[in-house]
């Protein structure tokens, strides 16, 4: 008996206080025309959107580039203590390089694994 | 240092529980059971060699748990005599709308026990002229009410008040159409699970089925983390459980992390240590509308991949994910979710070789959780 | 016969001394035979205040003063002279509005509705509401109008139970409606939080309840101004 309690031993643990770190999965859009960027332009492109609202202090927080698709899809991680700063940063970024552009979060979440699909830009394809 | 926001992210939830398979008050059965709606299940298993007969395995499935998809229905046809007595009332069935953001739209939904529920704004709530409750989530002023109507009890047929005065509303005072994505588990074998398809179709609705979307990804020479059942907190031999749910996800999105290191400039994020190789990691996704019986049986294969395997190709461990819809107006059971800037109502199950297992349970801001 | 009051030389100076009555003459005294009420009188009229004596009376009357006791002096009271009027519960009582349950039916009121529906077709002619700045026109008439034996159905509402009540309406008091429907039920439908529409000529004229709480026969003499929403 005591050999089955020690096997099954059950554990629940709930954290409600907000997660380490927020993901982002946005797109940037230039006008009229997509313009080809890598990660590293990306990257840089974002920095200097949080330099030009918050300055070089607010933005120093580290933003990670997770991943940028083919189709211009990116992954973003945050802390969560800059989490409205960063979103806030993007919204108001408007040109870069002169070259008018924009920002469309799509999907925002406290878990990676959450933005490996998005149930609302689901398209259900025609049965073969 | 700039001074953070004070109310800055949101507060999401995230519900870890660690038990075993075999303990008879294990509560994967009871979470299956009662999320009605899920949209996409992420695979992920490393080390295994047959994922590829999985692939086959589910892709045959697919032809035994057909879902529906039923454009402008309107909703007094859920609550018709006839729809009740043959569906309703017997077997199991689901619908969800679909295409309808619970945050700003509509929503309706129909659950296994009978109940059909309706998620409307404001402006319809005061027009329909049904009873119904403020949304749990809403402030002072609500925004959103909720409308429960029970489909089941014998009272409710025509001729009696209650069952008059909904059809009244839902028909005459506001024609509510929804798009409607719907599955059916008939109670009896012989009986075919397409029969409401049939019924549909014969009031003259369009009816076309729900494909399943299955795409694999395989990953070659991953660096996978060095997990324990019993370890729970990081430690120097095994990846605490924070780790080990952040490296899932990342292999779920398709991130590569092979190069990236701590004090790399673009990302940060790299595998938790310790850390093992693996030769092939595959990346299993299917989307699709999908029912309890589907996601507890693709529970079974993945618990069949990591247990059953012999020494020599032995699968330490192996992960399934169950996401929920963003715009369902439940996530477990009876429970309200809402869309507040996330939609998050997914669970996890982490599978080990010895039959325990970590379950993960994601909630979005506006979810309830114990 | 001798008056009892009456007094001679020796009973009225018997208290005296008698060296006093024997020398009395050379004191001045002079002796005088009066009557008691005379000497009363006389003693009376010299010593008191002339305010004191009435005027040609030989009655003195005394009057008394209670010097502990004060007599409030009585207002003269406003209130008192107004209308008596009847509490809530008296003119509840008195059920003057209640429409007895014989008549309660909805047969009964028909006839009401089609002397209503003359008196629209006075107030706003069928011809007049063709034009859109007509109908504009025409709903301010039906702001002013009297709905009584109109009717109204109840289109939005924060209670859900009030949505789709539809009648005759029999009474409109500062508040409510009250209207009896097809059903011959008597539905009391408070103007809070509510929307009504109502049909004429063709058009639907909706009424914001919760703007429209003025007693009826206030109504046509009440300026309507313009919210700043119309939300419920």
């Amino acid at each position: 008996m005591t050999g089955d309690s020690e096997k099954h031993s059950y554990l629940r643990q709930v954290d409600k206080s907000p997660a380490p770190y927020f993901y982002i999965k946005t797109s940037l859009e230039y006008e009229g025309r997509g313009l080809e960027t890598d990660s590293l332009q990306l990257k840089h492109v974002i920095m200097q959107s949080m330099t030009e609202v918050f300055g070089q202090v607010g933005a120093s927080d580290t933003v990670d580039v997770l991943k940028l698709s083919a189709s211009g899809e990116a992954l973003l991680r945050v802390p969560s203590r800059s989490f409205v700063k960063l979103w806030g940063a993007l919204t108001l970024f408007g040109k870069y390089n002169g070259l008018p552009c924009v920002f469309r979060v799509q999907q925002v979440s406290s878990s990676l694994m959450s933005l490996s699909c998005n149930s609302r830009t689901w398209d259900i394809p025609a049965m073969s | 240092m700039a001074a953070p926001f004070a109310n800055g992210a949101p507060n999401s939830k995230l519900v870890f529980e660690k038990s075993s398979f075999d303990d008879p008050k294990s509560s994967h059965e009871r979470v299956l059971n009662t999320k009605y709606f899920t949209h996409n299940a992420s695979i992920i298993l490393p080390y295994s060699s047959s994922a590829a007969q999985l692939q086959f395995e589910i892709s045959e499935i697919q032809d035994q748990q057909v879902t529906y998809l039923i454009r402008d229905v309107p909703v007094h046809q859920l609550v018709d005599k006839e729809f009740i007595e043959a569906f309703v009332k017997k077997g199991q069935l689901y619908i969800l709308s679909q295409r309808r953001h619970i945050d700003t739209h509509n929503c309706a939904a129909v659950f296994p026990t009978g109940h059909l529920l309706l998620h409307i704004t404001k402006d319809t709530y005061e027009q329909l002229g049904l009873e119904g409750k403020p949304s749990v989530f809403s402030s002072l002023k609500p925004t959103k009410y909720v409308v429960d109507i029970d489909l089941k009890p014998d009272s409710f047929t025509p001729g009696r008040k209650g069952y008059d005065r909904v059809l009244w509303c839902l028909k005459d005072r506001l024609g509510l159409t929804f798009d409607l994505l719907i599955s059916w588990n008939p109670h009896d074998e012989k009986i075919c699970a397409s029969s409401v398809s049939k019924f549909f179709k014969s009031k003259g609705l369009v009816v076309s089925p729900v494909p399943w979307c299955v795409q694999t990804q395989w990953q070659n020479k991953v660096r996978t983390p060095v997990l324990d059942s019993t370890v729970v907190t990081a430690t120097e031999d095994a990846c605490g459980r924070a780790e080990a749910w952040e490296w899932l996800g990342a292999m779920a999105c398709g991130i590569d992390l092979s190069e990236s290191c701590a004090d790399n400039y673009i990302s940060t994020l790299s595998c938790p240590t310790p850390s093992g190789s693996c030769p092939r990691c595959c990346v299993l996704s299917v989307s699709g509308f999908f029912t309890p019986v589907t996601t507890k049986w693709l529970l079974e294969k993945v618990r069949n991949e990591v247990e059953s395997k012999q020494e020599k190709n032995k699968v330490p461990w192996g992960s399934v994910t169950f996401h929920g819809f963003q715009d369902s107006p439940v996530s477990v059971g009876s429970r309200e979710h809402g869309f507040f800037q996330e939609g998050d109502n997914l669970h996890s199950f982490l599978t080990f070789c010895n039959k325990d297992y970590w379950l993960y349970s994601a909630y979005g801001h506006h979810d309830l959780c114990q | 016969m001798a008056d009892d009051k009456s007094c001679t030389e020796e009973t009225l100076y018997s208290g005296l001394s008698p060296s006093i009555v024997s020398h009395g003459s050379k004191l001045g005294l002079q002796a005088r035979s009066m009557r008691q009420t005379d000497v009363v009188k006389s003693y009376l009229k010299r010593h008191l205040p002339a305010n004191r004596l009435m005027a040609n009376e030989d009655n003195i009357s005394r009057r008394q003063v209670h010097l502990s006791r004060t007599v409030k002096k009585k207002k003269f009271d406003l209130t008192s002279q107004k209308k008596k009027k009847l509490t809530n519960r008296e003119r509840k009582g008195m059920k003057v509005f209640k429409i007895p349950k014989e008549n309660q039916s909805y047969s009964q009121q028909l006839p009401l509705h089609q002397a209503w529906k003359q008196y629209m077709e006075e107030v706003i002619p069928s011809s007049s509401v063709s034009s859109p700045g007509a109908v504009q026109a025409a709903c301010q008439k039906v702001v002013k109008a009297e709905l009584q034996g109109g009717m109204l159905t109840v289109q939005r509402s924060k209670c859900p139970s009030y949505v789709g009540v539809c009648g005759i309406v029999m009474q409109e008091t500062r508040h409510t409606f009250t209207f009896i429907t097809s059903s011959d039920k008597v539905k009391c439908v408070p103007k809070e939080n509510s929307i009504f529409a109502l049909e004429l000529h063709g058009h639907i004229f909706t009424i914001h309840g919760s703007h429209f709480k003025v007693k009826a026969g206030e109504r046509s003499s009440k300026k309507f101004k313009s919210k700043p929403t119309t939300d419920l």
